[in-house]
């Protein structure tokens, strides 16, 4: 088991290099520098040769990637180019709201997209049914961003229960009610598609489950049928489940960017757009290093999960 | 022979998927519509006219005017146009990457199968909005430049597709019997291995269309895709993000977004309907 | 051995319900088992054998089937098809057991072998895990699997497939069940396997008392262990008889031709006979015997009117024309 954890640690470094390393080179290939936006027209070339050569950007961009990869194992990430802020500072106070919304999104999302799933495969054209198609359909047409609108324009515009946009109100006090309402809509926005893509991915791994011989058997046994379709069935298909909850998480990631731009909430979502637009290389660099580092500790997660319910893996 | 019966079934299968078929008709027509509404009607996506900014819908503009006086309508039209072209475009190049990159790491047993799926699980294991607006910093934010980024981007799922299905497929005694007989691996791949797994291809695309199309949408609405004045379902709503249009002037945002969602549903249902039509065992 | 009726089959119909139309599976199937006895049902695949063990035991109707009013299971004089869902869960295992076809697939691939038998000896018995699990591994040690203690606290894909269905069996009879439904139990092993779990089935019919219906299409299979034997086809019985009768004296010509169909090693053949046709479509009403399309002793008779089952003098059914003349009665329809 341990070895099993091991391998997969060793496979996540040289994904880490791979990722940053892509990265780094393709911010490095668009068109303008970060010089341009501090160049002054009093400064003379030499003075603009001089400042890029301290920014370190005349030198070959591998040898930009091995400094950055040193200074970053320093846990120095430089410095914003937009802001002057270190970096980490500016992600910093950025990681926890992503967190909070994108932790919230899951869960919501497993939750209701699980139950959903599971209900529509054991109770055929009921109500969970139809309830469990009908999300299914909306998560799956309706892009997050419209979704969003559209709520803000019912619930915020029209009937004023809740509020438009940021993380809490501007009184200051950071109260946990406040927040729950400021994450109502973002939540549901986000978690619609999710939902209605669990939702399809656990009703059909329950299906296929349920016509396997070794149900019947447990039905043939005399168990009760609850115990035999929450028991016995469901704890293997929580199998693919698993699996592709697991493959749903970097769409979570990207999708919390466009929902952060509509609510304004301050996370690195916004962060990433503003530094797309201005070329801030750092701050892009260090937002796709946290970006990796969480990809691939969610994996890590996702296969220990797996190892933990599947008795087949562990060897 | 063998081929015909199969694609008759598979037509009758489709037709019988009331869901995907009403889809399908109303792809057609939408598609119509964006192909020939310009050249009957005198649409004209790009004039400002002056006095009607921010129109109502009326008489004059079926789905009113936007902030510089221009017709919507004829804006959904023209941007149904970008819109589905990025899709389908997009989609295509995938697959054109995908599929032979899976039958090469399906059909070869050595290290270049491990090499590229490996690739595989790193670009699957991305967030590909991340990526995505990174190389459209470095290319440039058009139509082109999507088309190209979506295209490079989306292979992956083409590829573990026909690499299972390879592997599935190249244990079957006909294979064996076209090696045995001399095929090189190139005619054992192309024109054995190739055909069965076309119809899961045909699935994704549809579905890659579909994905393609939000993600482009996704990317204008951030100002990261297609640019202005050129209209794309996605700019079109990027609009909303004032407060005043989302809450005075629906009519600038609302339509276009419930055309992208109509599109994507019945391209949606459609793949769904081909699906059922391609695999005999689903029941209809 | 007791000499009562254990349990009573009478005319039993399960249908589906098809886009085609009304599919009859099991169209009047009737049979009496006393305990200790062995039955052994034969018949090709399609014959409908499967599906009337799940339906004695009213598992088909999660399958998609339907059990036809009128039909009667009667076990030690109660009609089991009218107990409600809970009574019927407390049935299955405890007083009548079942065992499949795929003992690979049979078995819970995520728990081990411990918990999904002491899962079945504790929901049936007032036993606690403690002794639950004790009962369980002495009947593993009654199985013949080696080394019991440490296959306890394996998973089903480290067992092989013979000792896969050793663990079934256990399973199965660990309540001790009166009726023992055995659905194919030798289908998807080896031969040598196939033997070996045979001669176990054979050794706890002799322990254990319980009733055996051994459901097979394999004629080989219930020489060695029936004392009766029913042949089924399209459905319905159409022959019964002691192993004997049915071995020696086949009277039907779906008998007869199957077993004119099997190979032997003893003598020199040309080719191997096959029953010509193939089974039909049930889902399409049929005049006359369900057989006749296939039948080489065909009369005019046959194409008008389905034969009812007719009792011979020495206690043989058969459902055949020819055989009106000489029955004793007509034994049901």
């Amino acid at each position: 088991m341990s070895k099993y954890i091991i391998k997969r640690i060793l496979v996540m470094i040289p994904v880490f290099f791979g990722m940053t390393a892509l990265v780094f080179f393709l911010s490095n290939m668009t068109p303008g520098s970060p010089v341009d936006a501090m160049i002054t027209p009093e400064m003379s070339v030499e003075d603009v040769e001089v400042l890029r050569h301290r920014m370190g950007l005349d030198q070959p961009v591998y040898v930009q990637y091995v400094k950055w990869l040193g200074r970053m194992l320093e846990g120095n990430l430089g410095n914003s180019y937009r802001t002057s802020n270190p970096v980490i500072k500016d992600i910093g106070e950025r990681v926890v709201p992503t967190l909070i919304l994108t932790l919230t999104v899951l869960a919501v999302g497993v939750v209701v997209g699980v139950t959903l799933g599971v209900l529509a495969a054991c109770r055929p054209y009921s109500i969970w049914d139809t309830l469990a198609s009908g999300l299914s359909f909306v998560g799956s047409g309706m892009p997050g961003f419209f979704i969003a609108l559209l709520l803000v324009y019912c619930f915020s515009v029209k009937l004023g229960w809740l509020p438009t946009g940021g993380m809490y109100s501007n009184a200051g006090t950071r109260a946990f009610g406040d927040l729950a309402r400021h994450m109502v809509l973002p939540t549901i926005s986000m978690a619609m598609a999710s939902a209605g893509n669990y939702i399809r991915q656990t009703r059909s791994a329950m299906l296929e489950v349920m016509g396997e011989e070794y149900v019947k058997m447990a039905r043939a046994k005399g168990m009760r049928e609850p115990v035999v379709l929450y028991v016995h069935a469901l704890r293997n298909a929580l199998l693919p489940i698993v699996t592709s909850i697991g493959m749903s998480v970097p769409g979570l990631v990207g999708g919390a960017v466009i929902i952060e731009q509509i609510f304004g909430w301050p996370g690195m979502g916004t962060l990433m757009v503003l530094s797309v637009t201005y070329r801030d290389y750092p701050v892009i660099m260090g937002i796709t290093m946290y970006i990796t580092i969480a990809v691939l500790f969610t994996n890590l997660v996702m296969d220990l999960l797996y190892a933990v319910l599947d008795p087949r893996i562990r060897n | 022979m063998k081929k015909n019966v199969f694609l008759r079934d598979a037509v009758g299968r489709f037709v019988r998927h009331r869901v995907a078929m009403v889809s399908l008709i109303i792809l057609v027509l939408e598609i119509l519509s964006i192909l020939l509404l310009p050249l009957i009607l005198d649409l004209d996506p790009f004039t400002s006219y002056p006095g009607q900014f921010n129109q109502a819908p009326g008489n004059r503009f079926l789905f009113g005017t936007d902030a510089v006086g221009r017709d919507i309508f004829s804006r959904i039209i023209y941007g149904g146009r970008v819109s589905l072209s990025v899709g389908f475009i997009a989609a295509s190049i995938s697959a054109l990457i995908g599929v032979p990159l899976g039958l090469i790491a399906g059909f070869y047993d050595n290290g270049v199968r491990g090499v590229i799926m490996r690739i595989v699980d790193i670009f699957m294991s991305f967030p590909a909005l991340v990526i995505q607006m990174v190389l459209v910093t470095v290319l440039g934010a058009s139509a082109r430049s999507l088309m190209l980024v979506l295209g490079f981007l989306g292979w992956t799922g083409y590829t573990r597709l026909v690499y299972s299905k390879v592997l599935s497929v190249k244990q079957e005694v006909y294979v064996e019997a076209a090696r045995s007989t001399g095929a090189t691996n190139l005619t054992q791949m192309v024109r054995y291995i190739l055909p069965n797994a076309m119809a899961p291809v045909f699935v994704t695309f549809s579905f890659a269309v579909a994905g393609n199309i939000l993600a482009e949408s996704g990317l204008s609405f951030l100002g990261l895709g297609v640019q202005l004045p050129t209209p794309t379902w996605g700019n079109m709503i990027r609009d909303a993000q004032t407060l005043s249009t989302l809450m005075y002037r629906p009519w600038m945002w609302i339509p276009a977004g419930v055309v992208l969602v109509a599109t994507v549903v019945c391209i949606n249902f459609v793949g769904d309907g081909l699906r059922a039509a391609l695999d005999p065992k689903i029941k209809i | 051995m007791e000499d009562k009726i254990l349990l009573k089959v009478d005319h039993l119909k399960t249908f589906f319900k098809t886009k085609s139309g009304i599919l009859p599976a099991v169209n009047g199937v009737s049979f009496t088992l006393k305990r200790g006895e062995v039955l052994g049902v034969v018949g090709e695949s399609g014959c409908g054998k499967s599906v009337m063990s799940m339906s004695i035991l009213k598992l088909i109707e999660k399958y998609g089937g339907k059990v036809q009013e009128g039909s009667s299971v009667e076990l030690e004089g109660r009609q089991v098809l009218d107990l409600p869902e809970k009574a019927m869960c407390d049935l299955r295992g405890k007083e009548i057991s079942m065992i499949s076809q795929d003992p690979m697939t049979s078995l819970n691939p995520v728990f081990t072998v411990e918990k999904q038998m002491v899962e079945m000896i504790c929901r049936h018995t007032d036993m606690d895990k403690k002794r639950a699990s004790a009962h369980a591994l002495s009947w593993l040690k009654r199985v013949g699997i080696p080394e019991a203690e440490k296959r306890m606290k394996e998973y089903p894909y480290q067992l092989s497939g013979g000792m896969c269905q050793r663990v079934i069996i256990a399973m199965a009879l660990s309540c001790d069940p009166k009726v023992l439904i055995a659905d194919e139990p030798t289908t998807a092993l080896d031969v040598t396997i196939q033997a070996q779990i045979l001669d176990l089935l054979r050794k706890l019919r002799d322990d254990v008392n319980a009733a055996i219906i051994l459901v097979t299409h394999d004629m080989g299979v219930v020489a060695g262990m029936a004392d009766n034997i029913m042949v089924m086809y399209a459905g319905k019985a159409v022959e019964y008889g002691t192993k004997h009768q049915v071995f020696k004296e086949a009277r039907h010509p779906y008998t007869q031709g199957l077993l004119a169909s099997v190979p032997r090693l003893d003598r020199q053949e040309e080719k191997l006979y096959a029953i010509p046709g193939n089974v039909p479509n049930l889902t399409q009403k049929i005049e006359g015997c369900i057989f006749r399309d296939r039948c080489t002793k065909r009369v005019e008779k046959c194409a008008g009117e389905a034969p009812p089952q007719f009792l011979l003098d020495n206690g043989q059914r058969v459902r055949c024309w020819l055989y009106q003349e000489e029955a004793k009665e007509v034994w049901d329809e």
